[in-house]
């Protein structure tokens, strides 16, 4: 029976090529759940009144978050999970024709990078957040908070083993015991908050204090976490919420935990992620809502319970096992100014943490 | 590389000898109880119809399939029996495919020294290369060479490496028909020249005929006859063999007294023939052993008649419904639908057949040249 | 010559191809007109051919335009002393990984294609799956398992008081778990050729006194150059555009460049210019296979209903052969499937439920087949035209089609997106531009494997069939493409592939709601659920093992 279809095909040519159109064409447009046919026109209107979302943000994190706000309001969300660096770009390239309304970013530099599309917020958007968890320009607002700290090795240390501030972790007792990733983001804003408190010069030398102790180099936050559990290194310098993540896959038996650097300085930095709405938005008045959303405090709460970050409104009380944000030494700097990475980035190659 | 004779080998006469050599693929028999016999710098042709096996005793004797039963046996030495098969790299036998195998990353020069060691490379290749006509060719890539080019380098390649036993799998069917005679003559000359013993298969009797020394009609895996082309020919042992080997048509005999009458008339036998009695007896003619003459009293009507040039061949109707083939010189025309008394020519001694043999009976194996 | 115009044309929207079954017959005239080379038929071939590298061309395009407009910055950045040492760090990862694919391909596609090696097709098969890993899960789940503090470190410290394994970081880690996650592409390579190669070389060889060994040496191997060097360039290429393991294993290479660019300085010109010199390595990479590959002109004889290769009996070479396959599939197969078994098992015991996303499953297996289709049909007409018109344009188009699979996967989706939103809008952000970039990425895939077989096939096949009644089109579909199968299916499989495990131009391009199994792998990699990552992973494996199971115990009833 194949062989005659087979032979059939094949001596028709019309046939084979209709044939395999057709299977072209039903395997790409047959669609469950809505990918190819609805949003064929999805070009630069929406009249639909769809809300397009382009997010930084993970999917695992945010799609409860985004569901939630759906069943809020009743506005259809649509998000196009990528990464920050990636959908910055994109939106770059979209221009005016971009079909998105809504930015949420994972740290200001991406939001800073797309400034120029972003359309100014209202008053009470802004008004809603503390002072250093927004754009100068209100061309974005800060969503949730992230906390620099130092993830330790409880098997190998306890907390009085550690330094106060980061300046510590220059001396030569912690050769080969640290771990970081220089190429990651928050570490870079981190960085920058150092060059912005400390200048230039005593940044340098602390690079340099840290590079002579031959650590690790990883790639991100999360192999960083995952090796000082396992004991690869004894110490990392990473952002506070990801600990909770492996603590709830891992267990409370997972052999890590967070240091809050009591004397403060860049290295208790606060970070947060963003939104902005962008001027090719079509809906406007949705985005508005969403934003409104996000800084209310249902998903403010989310923050606080579901993925561990710091809510930037009043009245949201964060997860227990964080600090208070006010107990952290934040150095005063504005956020927005962390967000510019060029220079820091030169500082790193210039001392060898970056290739 | 090759190896080389061992010492205790006879350096027979014989260059290539198989004993009841046999083959099965799956269910189906390939070949069966092969008898053949070579003496050193023969040709012996191999022929018969499609999938009777030739091919594969060609290549049971190159060592690239491995024989169930028999013996066969190059220059004297066993290399292959139940239970023992030398490789075909350990074997002196060189094998000429009908698709030539030219190894299309190497040049002309690399395919042919190919077998060769270092020393005297060179030497042995230009001279191969003069021996099939080809000097001059050296570096050339087999893609850039004709057909006809393309298998002597084949040949070449096979007799630089001075084999025992040559063996030609079809190697005139993939020429164009004009061009089969002169290279057949070719490489009969090359392959004599060379004093190679070859064996050299076919499915086309004239091929057969012309290159080899010996001829071997093969049916169903068997040896059916083995002899000089002219007693092949005139001489079959069976009906088959007489048929395959050209046209041949069979008249029932009856012996009257001493004389035994054909519906063509009387046929002549050789001198001291004697008729086996009562069994059915058949004369064998060819078509230049009729002679037809137009007559209304004939029994026989001309249903065909096909020119061939110097002469036409008629197929006759006789009375009785039987067909005969009867080739006359084209001086004389005879019509189709024409009347015409049919005889056998009284100055060809017949051969007689009795039940698919030929009686007296032929010896299948004669290896007398 | 008048003869009838073009007879039957059916086009896909949005891809921009054309699949042509009747010759295109021009007008006496108007064809004298026409440059000496452009004159033979099929015109319509060259067509087809043109227009597949011209859309292949145009994330290269992007690039230009925005390298362009980053000036001087980007040429200081490009001539920088550090941008040449990291470049020399891709070029030596390369190179090993090229080499030990190679090493480690050929002999296991022998085995399983030429010898008696006991259950082959299941080792074939078994083979091949590593190409289903994503790098970043592959080195993610050998440095869970071999890490200095993994998996196997924990079993070893208890009885054996192991307490640090060596490291596994670096320029080693780096080119073994590359190695072991992309010698299939040479292998599946080599083996589509030898399925095809001609018996009677070898056997001639053989009767001329070379052993089996020499035999294979100096016959066999040297036919088998062209699929090796296909199958090494697609190796060299992929090692040069990949990040995610280089990073996880701690190797920085010139993807962290650009990656850094895209990411930390939200700097897309520069990236843009450094992604052309990325290109730029690739472009020598190419050439350096073209120049390796000009003599190769062969092709088998003219009889396709031949022989089988004989079987080459491994006798007491069984048990070490049997090794080699096993120590090669436990390491590359085997033991990244277990790590995702065992985070997959962690997650459900600690109460994770809803682990496993058909939806995205689905939605992953409907882009891969299509994706596979339409891009075997879109390597045909080029293929065909540098096998069988060898010449300065045919080359020129089939060299070119490699561009996309050596760019950085953002950097295609974002000259997608460039060209997208302003030529095509109606397609944009919708599976159909999807598609199209799965074909420029995977093309030189399909292409390589579709070459290598039809190297094989001798021309004067097609040109009998015609003589008998056929048009050439019908002589191809009926006389070649049965004999290039192996290769078709090989270039099939390899994009289905690659296709379910792309990422990042899945992520820029895609339906904006559309989940696929690599997106979901990303996001929970991403904040590390391991358990809500492994059950994509083992989804995407198995996904892949049956329509590979599927092909590889077709090819041989197709031999």
């Amino acid at each position: 029976m194949a062989t005659e279809i087979s032979h059939l095909l094949a001596r028709r040519p019309i046939l084979l090529a209709l044939v395999l159109m057709a299977a072209l064409i039903l395997t790409v447009a047959c669609s469950s759940d809505g990918d190819g046919s609805a949003s064929e026109n999805s070009g630069s209107s929406d009249e639909s009144g769809e809300l397009v979302i382009y997010s930084g943000r993970s999917e695992s994190l945010i799609d409860p978050l985004i569901k939630m706000f759906e069943e809020a309001t009743g506005i259809d969300a649509k998000v196009n999970y990528a990464g920050t660096g990636a959908l910055a770009a994109t939106l770059l390239e979209e221009g005016d024709r971009s079909p998105a309304d809504v930015f949420f970013a994972q740290d200001p530099g991406g939001l800073g990078s797309i400034i120029d599309l972003a359309a100014p917020l209202t008053d009470d958007l802004i008004g809603r957040v503390p002072d250093w968890a927004r754009s100068p320009d209100r061309l974005w607002v800060g969503v949730s908070g992230r906390a620099r700290t130092v993830v330790y090795n409880t098997d190998k240390l306890s907390p009085e083993d550690l330094p106060d501030t980061l300046d510590g972790f220059t001396d030569p007792d912690w050769k080969g015991r640290i771990g970081w990733a220089p190429t990651n983001g928050s570490f870079q804003s981190m960085v920058t908050g150092m060059r912005l408190i400390w200048g230039e010069d005593r940044t340098r030398d602390w690079l340099e204090g840290i590079v002579a102790n031959e650590p690790r180099v990883y790639a991100k936050n999360t192999p960083t976490v995952a090796a000082t559990g396992a004991g690869e290194v004894e110490v990392g310098f990473v952002n506070h919420y990801y600990l909770h993540r492996f603590l709830a896959e891992e267990g409370e038996d997972f052999a890590a935990r967070n240091y809050f650097l009591p004397g403060g300085g860049p290295g208790s930095a606060v970070l947060v992620t963003g939104v902005a709405m962008l001027k090719t938005a079509d809906n406007t008045a949705q985005a508005q809502i969403f934003l409104d959303y996000l800084l209310s405090s249902d998903a403010q709460k989310y923050f606080a319970e579901e993925t561990y970050e710091y809510p930037l409104i009043d009245g949201v009380a964060h997860a227990e096992l964080l600090p208070e944000l006010a107990d952290l030494k934040t150095p005063d700097v504005d956020v927005s100014d962390l967000g510019d990475l060029a220079a820091t980035q030169d500082l790193l190659r210039d001392v060898g943490a970056l290739p | 590389m090759r190896r080389k004779r061992s010492e205790g080998a006879t350096t027979d006469d014989i260059a290539l000898r198989c004993t009841g050599v046999s083959k099965t693929f799956g269910t189906s028999v390939a070949v069966e109880e092969f008898d053949i016999e070579v003496k050193r710098g023969q040709i012996l042709a191999l022929v018969g119809p499609s999938g009777c096996g030739k091919t594969t005793v060609l290549r049971m004797i190159a060592g690239l399939e491995v024989l169930d039963t028999g013996r066969i046996e190059i220059g004297g030495e066993l290399v292959a029996s139940t239970g023992r098969h030398l490789g075909p790299d350990k074997r002196s036998v060189g094998i000429v495919f009908q698709d030539y195998a030219l190894f299309p990353h190497m040049t002309v020069e690399a395919n042919v020294g190919y077998s060769l060691g270092r020393e005297g490379r060179s030497e042995r290749v230009e001279e191969v290369l003069l021996l099939v006509g080809l000097e001059g060719l050296g570096k050339r890539l087999p893609s850039e060479l004709s057909g006809g080019q393309q298998q002597r380098v084949a040949l070449a390649r096979t007799l630089a490496s001075k084999p025992d036993v040559l063996l030609l799998d079809e190697p005139f069917s993939n020429l164009d028909a004009g061009l089969r005679e002169r290279v057949r003559a070719e490489i009969r000359e090359i392959v004599k020249a060379a004093g190679t013993t070859t064996v050299f298969v076919t499915h086309d009797q004239q091929e057969a005929l012309f290159m080899g020394d010996l001829v071997g009609v093969q049916v169903d895996g068997r040896i059916e006859q083995v002899d000089v082309p002219e007693r092949v020919f005139h001489r079959p042992a069976t009906n088959f063999v007489a048929r395959f080997m050209g046209m041949a048509d069979f008249l029932p005999v009856e012996v009257v007294g001493t004389r035994l009458v054909t519906e063509a008339g009387p046929a002549r036998a050789i001198p001291g023939f004697e008729p086996p009695a009562s069994l059915p007896l058949q004369v064998m003619a060819r078509p230049d052993d009729f002679v037809l003459a137009p007559s209304d009293e004939g029994q026989g009507v001309v249903m065909d008649r096909v020119f061939q040039g110097w002469a036409y061949t008629y197929e006759v109707e006789l009375n009785s419904g039987l067909r005969i083939h009867c080739q006359m010189p084209h001086l004389l025309t005879i019509e189709v639908g024409q009347r015409v008394l049919v005889s056998l020519r009284r100055d060809h001694p017949q051969m007689f057949f009795c039940e698919g043999a030929a009686t007296p009976e032929v010896p299948r194996y004669n290896y007398q040249t | 010559m008048n003869g009838p115009p073009v007879t039957q044309e059916t086009r896909v929207i949005g891809e921009q191809l054309t699949v042509v079954s009747g010759t295109f017959r021009i007008s006496g005239t108007l064809r004298r007109l026409l440059p000496h080379w452009l004159r033979r038929e099929p015109l319509s071939l060259w067509l087809a051919a043109i227009t597949v590298a011209g859309a292949a061309s145009l994330p290269v395009l992007y690039l230009a335009v925005r390298a362009a407009e980053s000036g001087d910055s980007a040429v200081d950045s490009i001539f920088d002393a550090d941008t040449v040492a990291i470049l020399w760090r891709s070029i030596q990862l390369i190179a090993l990984v090229t080499l030990g694919s190679v090493l480690i391909a050929v002999p296991l596609a022998w085995l399983t294609v030429r010898t008696d090696l006991p259950f082959r097709r299941a080792w074939a098969v078994a083979s091949v799956l590593p190409l289903a890993i994503p790098s970043y899960v592959g080195a993610l789940a050998f440095i869970s398992a071999f890490g200095p503090k993994g998996l196997l470190q924990g079993w070893l410290e208890g009885p054996f008081g192991v307490e640090r394994l060596p490291d596994m970081y670096g320029l080693t880690g780096a080119s073994a778990v590359l190695i072991l996650l992309s010698y299939p592409y040479v292998f599946l390579t080599v083996r589509a050729t030898l399925w095809r190669l001609e018996p009677e070389m070898e056997e001639a060889s053989w009767s001329l006194g070379r052993s089996p060994w020499q035999t294979f040496r100096r016959v066999t191997l040297p036919l088998l150059y062209p699929a090796i060097g296909a199958g090494a360039l697609l190796v060299a290429l992929y090692t040069l555009s990949d990040f995610g393991a280089v990073a996880l294993l701690q190797y920085d290479t010139f993807t962290r460049v650009i990656f850094n660019e895209y990411n930390s300085a939200f700097n897309r010109t520069a990236a843009a210019a450094l992604s052309l010199v990325l290109l730029g390595v690739a472009v020598s990479l190419i050439l350096i296979e073209a120049s390796a590959r000009r003599r190769a002109r062969y092709y088998a004889g003219a009889n396709a209903a031949r022989r089988k290769s004989r079987v080459v009996t491994l006798g007491r070479w069984r048990i070490p052969a049997t090794i080699f396959s096993g120590v090669v599939t436990f390491l590359a197969l085997a033991i990244p499937v277990f790590v995702l078994i065992y985070w997959l098992g962690r997650g459900i015991n600690a109460g994770e439920s809803e682990l496993f996303d058909w939806g995205a499953a689905f939605t992953s297996v409907r882009y891969s087949i299509a994706a596979s289709v339409a891009t075997v049909i879109a390597a045909v007409p080029i293929s065909v035209l540098s096998v069988r018109r060898p010449g300065l344009l045919s080359a020129g188009l089939e060299r070119f089609s490699y561009v996309g699979f050596a760019m950085p996967g953002i950097a295609v989706g974002l000259g997608l997106v460039f060209f997208g939103i302003r030529y095509a809008t109606g397609i944009y952000q919708t599976v159909y531009l999807l598609v199209f970039a799965y074909v420029v990425l995977f093309l030189p895939v399909a292409v390589g494997s579709i070459r290598a077989s039809l190297m094989q096939v001798n021309p004067r096949m097609e040109e009998a069939a015609m003589s008998l009644g056929r048009t050439r089109i019908n002589a191809f579909l009926t006389v070649t493409v049965p004999v290039i199968r192996p290769g078709l299916a090989a270039a099939a499989i390899m994009v289905f592939l690659l296709t379910m495990k792309e990422l990042p131009a899945t992520l820029i391009l895609g339906p904006v709601e559309s989940r696929t199994l690599a997106t979901s792998i990303w996001t929970a990699a991403e904040e590390a659920f391991f358990a809500r990552a492994a059950a994509p992973s083992l989804l995407l494996v198995l996904a892949s093992a049956a329509p590979m199971t599927f092909l590889v115990l077709r090819e041989r009833s197709n031999n």
